[in-house]
């Protein structure tokens, strides 16, 4: 009976921490507005933006303009990394990070390739 | 043209089919089994129809247009079958019928289990002719878009196909179970046929997964093997829910109270093939993976099948519940069956992580705030997991199974 209720424990001790570690790592798919208020990590989809500064690389950073497709708004990444491969043909750019010091800094970029290509592995 | 009225004919045959099985008769069985073989063969012209449209490079079918081009070199231009969405699943119900012809002749299923295996077999088709690789291209072009230049590599002619062969595999353990909750047959006469089949279709979706995270890790630089990418989660989910199938079938055959388990485990294997390909296929994750999905229209339609399979399944079990074996599932704390019964509550936990993460896109975007996890999660929660099963599995090496006879 001991053993039941030790399994039972450790059962329900591992699913508060699966939960705590889904709430900590949910990160919002928002616009360009609310990434630049929101305090935890954000994804935010858009287009590079063509009328600003070129994207280039500041020491170890990526650096290029990310333009909502519909309002129009811009703002600043800073991607923590080098120019990912696909990056001149993406037709849509996903950035994961958070927003500080006036740029979106960023550790994960999702690339969407044009849709002549459905890029999927057959699965 | 040929091709939607072959599929249109396998359609007639699977359903005739599954009405002959249905009833009980020795005569309707046999009419069974040819309209069974009849269907293999429907299926197998509608693909020979599509590889001779690729192969003559008739541009006019939007299907050929959009993955084949005249210059594609002949390996690539045969793995264009696979490479969209229509033409991978259509080589799922070619694998699928092969297996039912396999299953009619040489596997003593239940008539009851081939009425169920054809009429899912009848749901894949209904799923092709929906979004059918053989529609015709709107406007007129000179040559095909091409295969994507990342999908020309050796892995892309045999990875889909394995992939597929897995999951029209795990088909088998799901009807073997239905035959027998729905006729009452005992486990002795089921159980171990329907683990050869499921240890089949592990090995093939496994073998895919680890081909498609080698391939991914060689040529598509989505960083390492495994990236946690919801087309990935996809089929982890089902390949950990058959490998319960596989430890739970295994403690049934000295326990019969673990039947219960082993009914379940083959209704959620299959559901969640269905599932994993609705969310991969329905352009729902379009925003949240490195694949990038056309959204497409078939979405409602794979989630009415895998909600019907679902629940059909699940009410038959309940129905039924009562007719099966009760008891005690493990003798003691220190038998083997105790630990492996406990390394599959593991294995679910993992499929449950999984899947809600991968769900998570899903969730929340009914609720109009959509989020992913990041993958951060998976490794956080799964690693003690992965420990604690590892111990699991020594444990058990050390334990024989309680003194009873095997049962099947």
């Amino acid at each position: 009976m001991n053993r039941k209720i030790l399994l039972g424990v450790l059962v329900l001790a591992f699913i508060g921490y699966a939960g705590w570690s889904f709430m900590d790592s949910v990160t919002p798919y928002v616009g360009i507005a609310a990434a630049q208020k929101a305090t935890g990590n954000v994804q935010v989809k858009g287009l590079l933006d063509q009328k600003a500064e070129a994207p280039h690389m500041e020491g170890d950073y990526f650096v290029f303009t990310l333009q909502d497709e519909d309002t129009g708004e811009s703002m600043p990444v800073r991607y923590h990394g080098t120019k990912p491969d696909q990056f001149d043909e993406a037709h849509h750019i996903v950035a994961v990070g958070t927003f500080r010091d006036g740029a979106f800094q960023s550790d994960k970029l999702l690339i969407k390739c044009p849709s002549k290509y459905e890029q999927q592995k057959g699965k | 043209m040929f091709g939607t009225i072959f599929l249109a004919i396998t359609l007639a045959l699977e359903l005739c089919a599954v009405l002959c099985y249905a009833v009980r008769s020795e005569k309707m069985m046999r009419w069974g089994r040819e309209l069974t073989v009849l269907s293999f063969l429907g299926a197998a012209a509608a693909s020979v129809y599509l590889m001779v449209l690729i192969f003559s490079n008739r541009f006019d079918i939007a299907y050929v247009a959009s993955y084949s081009s005249a210059e594609l070199p002949a390996m690539y231009k045969f793995s264009a079958f696979w490479a969209g969405q229509q033409g991978s699943f259509l080589l799922w119900l070619l694998i699928h019928a092969l297996a039912g012809v396999v299953l009619a002749f040489r596997q003593r299923l239940i008539h009851a289990g081939l009425s169920v295996y054809l009429g899912l077999q009848a749901l894949l088709t209904i799923l092709v002719l929906a979004k059918s690789p053989f529609v015709l291209q709107e406007t007129a072009v000179q040559n095909g878009a091409g295969l994507n230049p990342l999908l020309q590599d050796p892995w892309m002619a045999i990875h889909p196909p394995i992939i597929f062969a897995g999951y029209a595999l795990l088909a088998v353990p799901l009807a073997y179970a239905a035959g027998a909750l729905l006729t009452g047959q005992t486990a002795r006469e089921w159980l171990d046929r329907a683990r050869k089949w499921a240890l089949t279709a592990w090995a093939f979706l496994g073998a895919g997964i680890f081909i498609g995270g080698y391939w991914a890790y060689k040529v598509l630089g989505w960083g390492g093997f495994w990236g946690w990418d919801p087309v990935e989660n996809s089929s982890l989910v089902p390949w950990l829910i058959a490998g319960i199938f596989i430890h739970v079938l295994r403690v049934a055959r000295v326990r019969e109270a673990a039947l219960s388990m082993v009914h379940l485990a083959a209704i959620f294997a299959f559901s969640l093939v269905l599932y994993g390909t609705f969310l991969t296929r329905s352009g729902i994750l379009g925003d949240f993976s490195v694949h990038s999905f056309s959204g497409s229209s078939i979405g409602m339609a794979i989630a009415l099948v895998n909600a019907l399979v679902l629940l059909a399944g699940l009410l038959l079990l309940i129905v039924r519940a009562k007719q099966l074996p009760q008891g005690e599932m493990y003798p003691s704390y220190d038998s083997r069956e105790f630990v492996v019964l406990l390394g599959s509550l593991i294995l679910m936990f993992m499929a449950a992580i999984v899947f809600l993460g991968m769900s998570m896109p899903l969730l929340t975007q009914l609720s109009g705030n959509p989020a992913a996890v990041d993958t951060s999660f998976y490794v956080r929660t799964l690693m003690p997991l992965a420990i604690v099963m590892m111990l699991c599995i020594i444990y058990a090496c050390l334990h024989t199974y309680g003194s009873q006879q095997p049962i099947a």
